[in-house]
Formats: structure tokens, C-alpha cells, sequence
């Protein structure tokens, strides 16, 4: 028993931080006032489907605002559908996002609001080999 | 049958094996973020077979989970396998005699910061992605990373490297 409570204290301050981060994370996709955003949507041919500006308060996270506004669906924590933008395989093509022309380094249930955001939203093909990190 | 015909076999089937399990379970806790048993899993096969199978099994397993993930980018691809091929490489050579669980727990925190920060070289050099933008956000998930490796090396690494330490003897 004495050899345990050492990995037990230890596992029971690991759980406790892992909570807390995830917490954090919750925390820092919150937008932090109101605003609006601007989200658009392009096919893999990169033509414009969709364009819609909403508004958003503080609190509301991006994922909330998108679930409210769009029919969505997700596969695990890859969104594979915004309205008629759909990746039917995701072998073969995902939903890129672009933040103010620059590919997001965040999924959809991590991305945070900020005022005046331009979002888009684009068809790729999986093996485009297309590294390009802009998209204006 | 000879020994060295017996370890031909053997190496055909655990490397594919052992890199299907690793990717499997990847996949299986995809929707949890950064919750995961890779680190485990390579801990224990690390400790238990040779560099150059673990290497295979790595190489394999980075193949099959950019399969799996439909991610395969050649941005991504090689700082992936750099980033798993450490941590066999470091357990066979600098802490080759560390053997207890709480010890090795205690290095998968190391190695996980170290997965984590050679993601920051493609993404800032590559894809210019700013560099703040991408460590500070990051640091929560780092720190998810490592402490899911530490509790699962701590708890399941020695019951997991008995059972496989057995059943290599049997073969």
C-alpha cells in the first residue's frame, strides 16, 4: 500500500491539472466581447456558395455561434459538414478554414471569436499538395 | 526451425501488429483531445524490443495513422516520425537503465514536450503560421499531452510490459 500512494498523489495532481487545462481551453475559446463575424463558404473550386455576417455577444463560443447558425456535422472533432459544404469522404477531401486569409491552427470546438473576423470556409482536395497557408 | 528464420517470422508479425495496435487506439481516443496511449505503447515496446523493430513499428504507425486521419502531408509527415522515432532512440540510449514506472512516467513528460515543440518548426518555418499565435494557445494541450502519458506509463506500463515480456518468451 505505502508503495502506492506516491502514483496515487501523483495520478490524483495529474487528473486535477488535466481538468484545469481543459477548463483553460474551455475558457479561452469564450469570446471576450461583442462583435460580428463574417463567414463564408467555397466549394473545392473555390466558388462562393454562402457569405453571412453574424453577431455574436461575450461569452458565446465559436462553435456555439456556428451550431446555432449553420446545419453542421462533425466526425469526432473534424467538421465534415457546414450547410451545403460537405467533405463526404474524408479520405478524399476535408473543410479547410482560413482566419483572416491564414489557415486556422484550430479546429472548430477550439476557435475563438474575435470582433471583425473574416472566416472561410473551403472544400480541399486531401492529396491537392496544396500548402498554401493563404486564402483571400 | 532456426533462430534466425524464427526472428524473421516474428519481426513480420509483431511490427505490423504492434503499429496497427498503436494506430487503432490513436484513432479510437481521436475525440478526446491529446488524451491518448501512443506514449505508453512505445514506451513499453521500446523496453522491450530491439531499436530497429521499434524504428518499424514507428515508421508504420506514422504511415497508418496519416492513412487512418486522412492527413498525410509531406509538411507534417517527417517531424511526425522524427518526433515518435525519439522516444526509442532516448530509451535505448540515454535512459537506457531507467526501468521503473514512476521514472519512465516521468521522462514521457520530457519526450512529450519535445513531440509537441518539433511541431513548432514546420508550422512557424512551413507554414508561417506566427509563432505566438501557435505556442501560447498550445501550451493547455501540451500539458494535457504529457500528463496523459505520465498517468498511463505510471498505472499500465508495468502490468503491460509483464504480459508482453511473457508472451515473447513463449514464442
Amino acid at each position: 500500500m505505502k508503495k502506492r500512494i506516491i502514483p496515487i498523489i501523483l495520478t490524483v495532481f495529474a487528473v486535477f491539472l488535466i481538468i484545469l487545462m481543459n477548463v483553460i481551453i474551455k475558457e479561452n475559446s469564450k469570446a471576450s466581447n461583442k462583435g460580428k463575424i463574417t463567414i463564408s463558404l467555397y466549394t473545392s473550386d473555390l466558388m462562393l456558395i454562402e457569405k453571412k455576417t453574424i453577431a455574436f455577444n461575450e461569452d458565446d463560443t465559436f462553435f456555439k455561434l456556428l451550431n446555432s447558425n449553420y446545419n453542421i456535422e462533425m466526425d469526432g472533432s473534424l467538421l465534415i459538414r457546414i450547410n451545403d459544404l460537405y467533405a463526404k469522404d474524408i479520405e478524399d477531401e476535408f473543410i479547410k478554414i482560413y482566419v483572416n486569409c491564414k489557415a486556422s491552427s484550430y479546429g472548430v470546438k477550439m476557435m475563438k471569436l474575435n470582433d471583425g473576423d473574416n472566416i472561410v470556409f473551403v472544400i480541399e482536395k486531401t492529396r491537392s499538395g496544396n500548402f498554401d497557408n493563404e486564402f483571400c | 526451425m532456426n533462430s534466425a528464420r524464427k526472428d524473421k517470422i516474428i519481426n513480420i508479425i509483431i511490427i505490423p501488429l504492434f503499429s496497427v495496435i498503436i494506430a487503432v487506439l490513436e484513432l479510437v481516443l481521436s475525440s478526446l483531445p491529446n488524451i491518448q496511449l501512443t506514449f505508453l505503447l512505445i514506451f513499453v515496446f521500446s523496453k522491450t524490443l530491439s531499436l530497429k523493430q521499434n524504428l518499424l513499428i514507428v515508421l508504420l504507425y506514422v504511415i497508418l495513422d496519416n492513412l487512418f486521419m486522412a492527413s498525410f502531408s509531406f509538411v507534417y509527415f517527417p517531424f511526425m516520425l522524427i518526433g515518435w522515432m525519439i522516444i526509442p532512440i532516448g530509451l535505448k540510449t540515454i535512459f537506457k537503465k531507467v526501468d521503473s514506472p514512476l521514472g519512465l512516467a516521468f521522462i514521457s513528460i520530457l519526450f512529450s514536450f519535445i513531440y509537441c515543440y518539433i511541431y513548432l518548426i514546420p508550422t512557424v518555418l512551413i507554414l508561417r503560421v506566427d509563432f505566438l499565435t501557435y505556442f501560447i494557445p498550445d501550451i493547455p494541450f501540451e500539458i494535457i499531452l504529457a500528463l496523459s502519458s505520465f498517468i498511463s506509463i505510471l498505472w499500465l506500463y508495468a502490468p503491460l510490459s509483464a504480459v508482453l515480456n511473457k508472451y515473447l518468451k513463449k514464442t
